[in-house]
C-alpha cells in the first residue's frame, strides 16, 4: 500500500469532525448572551422597564429583582442538567441515560413533599423562607436518594446494578411522594407545580449558588474526562488503559448527583434537558467528553433559556411551567431522532 | 516474562458464583507467541484478563475473586502501579465494543491506547499522533481513520480495536480472539503482523478458536476446566496428542502435503 499523499494534519476530515468544539463553544455562549438579552424583555411589561432602567426604579427592581435573576436561573439549571446527563450518559455507557437515572429527582420530590406536609406550608404563602426551606429539603432529599441509589448497587462498581437500583429507587420513593401528598391535600397544588418545574421563583442567591456548583463540577468533570473516554471499550477495557475506574467512577457519580441536586432543589423537576443536551452537541461535533461535558452544560442552558422565555411568551401575560414546555420539546427531538436513526 | 502461580479465579456473587481457573500454573515466554486453546467454557478468557491484570487489587471487584499470583519478570503484577502496568501489559478485550463507541471516529478509538502513556490533562503529543498513526497503518485502517465506529463493518471494527492495542506499544499483547470477525487475507494479515512484533521482541498471547492457525503458534497452552491440560511448544506429538485429547478426539490433526498441520472435526 503507498500512500503519498502526504497529510497536512492526521485530524482533517469529513464535517463534523472539522467543526472546533471551541468554536461551538463560543457560538452558545454569544447565543444565550443575545437570548439572555432578549428573554429580559419577556413579561407583561415587555421591554419598557428595560429601556427605562436607568431612570424609573421601578423598573430597575423589575429587571433585575424578577427577570434578570430568572433568566441567569434559567440558563444556570440549564447548564447543570446538560453536564449531568452527560456524565451520566458517559458513565452508564447509555446514550439514553438521563441525570434523574439514579433517583434524584425522585428523592428531591420526596424532600419538597415532606416539607410541605410537615410544615404546615400553604403553596400561596410562599416567601423566602418558605422558598430558602424547600431548596434545602430538594437538595437533601435527592443527595439522600442517591446514597441510597449506591447503597442498594453496593457501590458504583457495576452498572448494571446501578441502573436498576435507580428504577427501584425511583419508584419506591415515588410511592412514598404520592403517600405523602395523599394524606396532605392542600400541598397537591404545590407538588404539582414541583414536579412540573418552574424558574420563576429563582431568586439570586440560588443564581449563584448554581452558577458556583456548574463551574465546580464542570471542572471536575472536565479533569475526569479521561475516564469517560477511556470507557466507551468497556469497564475492563479502561482498566487494562490503567484508568483507575472505581475512584473516578464514584467522583463522577458526586458530580452527577451535585449538579442534578443543585438544579433541581431550584426549579424543580424539568425533564429531557439532561437527555437532549448531550445528544445535540453529539450531533454538531465529535470530540472528546471533556469538550462534552462543557459543551452540554453550555447547550443545556441554552435550551432552558429559550423553553423559559418561550413559556412565559406563549400564553403572555400567563405562563406555563418551563417543565411542560421542556417535556413537549424534549419529547418531539427525541421522536424526531428515533426517526432518523431508524430510516 | 509473564507467570501465573497457583492461580485459582471465581466469577459471579451468590449462587451464581463458579471457580473458573482452579490453581492454575503456566509461563509465557518472553518474545514468542503462545497460543491459549481450550474447549468453551475452560477459562481461557478469564487466564487473559487475569494476566492483563484487570481484575483489581485484592480481587474483590465486580464479583472476581483472585488467589495466586501473576508474576510480571517476576515481580506481582497487581502490585504494580496500573500506569506502568499498562505500559507493559496491553490487552484486547473479546467481541464487539459497545454502542457508545460508534460515535468516536477509528482515530479516536486508537488514540485511547495512548491513555497510559499521557499525563493527567495533557492533550496528544507528536509521539502520541504517531504511534496511532504506525498502529492504524499496520492494521490497515488508516485510510477510513475518520469514520464513525459505527459505521464500519464487524472486520473493519476488529482491526481499529487492534489498531489500539498496538498503540499502546506496550511489550507483552494479550489478546482474546483477536481474528473471530476476519476474512482470511485480513487473518493471514494478523498472522504476518504477530510474527512481526515476535521478531522486534514483543511476547504476544493470543486466545484463539482456529486450531489450525494456533498451530503456528511458537507455543501452546491447552486449558481444560480451569486448569493447564498441556503446556509447551507446539510443533511437537505430545502437543497434537494433547489438542485432540483436550477436545475429546472430536477432532483430528491431519498433515498437509506442504508438511504443516490441520484441524478437522470429527
Amino acid at each position: 500500500m503507498t500512500l503519498s499523499r502526504s497529510e497536512p494534519h492526521p485530524e482533517a476530515g469529513p464535517s463534523r469532525r472539522q467543526r472546533s468544539p471551541a468554536a461551538l463553544a463560543l457560538c452558545l455562549l454569544l447565543a444565550a448572551l443575545a437570548l439572555g438579552v432578549l428573554a429580559l424583555g419577556v413579561g407583561s411589561t415587555g421591554f419598557e422597564p428595560i429601556w427605562r432602567m436607568w431612570q424609573d426604579p421601578l423598573s430597575a427592581q423589575i429587571v433585575h429583582d424578577i427577570r434578570a435573576p430568572r433568566t441567569l436561573g434559567a440558563f444556570a439549571a440549564g447548564a447543570l442538567l446538560g453536564l449531568a446527563g452527560a456524565v451520566a450518559q458517559g458513565l452508564f455507557r447509555n446514550p439514553l441515560a438521563d441525570p434523574f437515572l439514579l433517583g434524584s429527582a425522585s428523592g428531591a420530590s420526596v424532600g419538597v413533599a415532606a416539607a410541605l406536609a410537615g410544615w404546615g406550608l400553604s403553596p400561596l404563602a410562599a416567601g423566602w423562607a418558605l422558598r430558602l426551606g424547600l431548596t434545602g429539603a430538594a437538595f437533601v432529599g435527592a443527595v439522600l436518594a442517591v446514597l441510597l441509589t449506591l447503597v442498594l448497587a453496593r457501590g458504583v462498581q457495576q452498572t448494571l446494578r446501578l441502573l436498576l437500583a435507580g428504577v427501584v429507587v425511583g419508584v419506591v420513593l415515588g410511592a412514598v411522594t404520592s403517600l405523602i401528598t395523599l394524606s396532605a391535600p392542600d400541598t397537591l397544588q404545590a407538588m404539582q407545580a414541583f414536579m412540573l418545574g418552574s424558574t420563576a421563583f429563582v431568586g439570586w442567591p440560588a443564581v449563584w449558588l448554581m452558577v458556583l456548583v456548574w463551574c465546580g463540577c464542570t471542572a471536575v468533570a472536565w479533569a475526569l474526562a479521561r475516564l469517560l473516554d477511556g470507557l466507551v471499550l468497556g469497564e475492563d477495557s479502561a482498566a487494562s488503559l490503567g484508568l483507575p475506574v472505581a475512584p473516578l467512577r464514584a467522583a463522577l457519580v458526586a458530580v452527577m448527583a451535585l449538579a442534578t441536586g443543585a438544579a433541581v432543589a431550584q426549579t424543580g423537576l424539568i425533564a429531557f434537558v439532561g437527555l437532549a443536551a448531550p445528544h445535540l452537541v453529539r450531533s454538531l461535533v465529535a470530540a472528546g467528553h471533556g469538550w462534552l461535558v462543557l459543551l452540554s452544560g453550555l447547550m443545556g442552558g441554552l435550551l432552558l433559556l429559550v423553553a423559559d422565555a418561550l413559556a412565559r411568551a406563549v400564553v403572555s401575560p400567563e405562563e406555563w411551567p418551563v417543565g411542560v414546555l421542556t417535556a413537549l420539546l424534549g419529547g418531539g427531538y427525541l421522536l424526531w431522532l428515533m426517526h432518523r436513526r431508524a430510516a | 516474562m509473564l507467570e501465573a502461580r497457583n492461580l485459582s479465579v471465581s466469577l459471579g456473587t451468590g449462587r451464581l458464583r463458579r471457580q473458573v481457573l482452579c490453581g492454575l500454573n503456566v509461563e509465557v515466554s518472553a518474545g514468542r507467541w503462545t497460543c491459549v486453546l481450550g474447549p468453551n467454557g475452560s477459562g481461557k478468557s478469564t487466564l487473559l484478563k487475569t494476566l492483563a491484570g484487570v481484575w483489581p487489587a485484592g480481587g474483590a471487584g465486580a464479583g472476581a475473586q483472585v488467589q495466586g499470583d501473576v508474576l510480571l519478570r517476576g515481580a506481582p503484577l497487581y502490585r504494580l502501579p496500573a500506569r506502568q502496568r499498562a505500559q507493559t501489559v496491553a490487552w484486547l478485550a473479546q467481541g464487539e465494543p459497545e454502542a457508545t463507541a460508534n460515535d468516536l471516529s477509528a482515530y479516536d478509538v486508537a488514540m485511547l491506547g495512548r491513555l497510559p502513556h499521557r499525563g493527567w490533562l495533557a492533550a496528544p503529543g507528536p509521539q502520541d499522533h504517531a504511534a496511532v498513526e504506525q498502529a492504524l497503518r499496520r492494521t490497515h485502517a488508516w485510510d477510513w481513520r475518520h469514520r464513525p465506529l459505527g459505521a464500519l463493518s464487524g472486520g473493519e471494527r476488529q482491526r481499529v480495536l487492534l489498531a489500539r492495542l498496538l498503540a499502546v506499544q506496550a511489550s507483552v499483547l494479550l489478546m482474546d480472539e483477536p481474528i473471530a470477525n476476519l476474512d482470511p487475507p485480513h487473518q493471514a494479515d494478523w498472522l504476518r503482523l504477530v510474527r512481526d512484533l515476535v521478531k522486534q521482541g514483543h511476547t504476544v498471547v493470543s486466545v484463539l478458536h482456529d486450531v489450525s492457525l494456533a498451530l503456528l503458534a511458537d507455543d501452546l497452552v491447552l486449558l481444560r476446566q480451569g486448569v493447564v491440560h498441556h503446556a509447551g511448544p507446539s510443533h511437537s506429538e505430545a502437543a497434537r496428542a494433547a489438542i485432540e485429547s483436550v477436545f475429546d478426539h472430536r477432532l483430528r490433526l491431519v498433515r498437509t502435503e506442504e508438511g504443516g498441520w490441520v484441524a478437522a472435526p470429527c
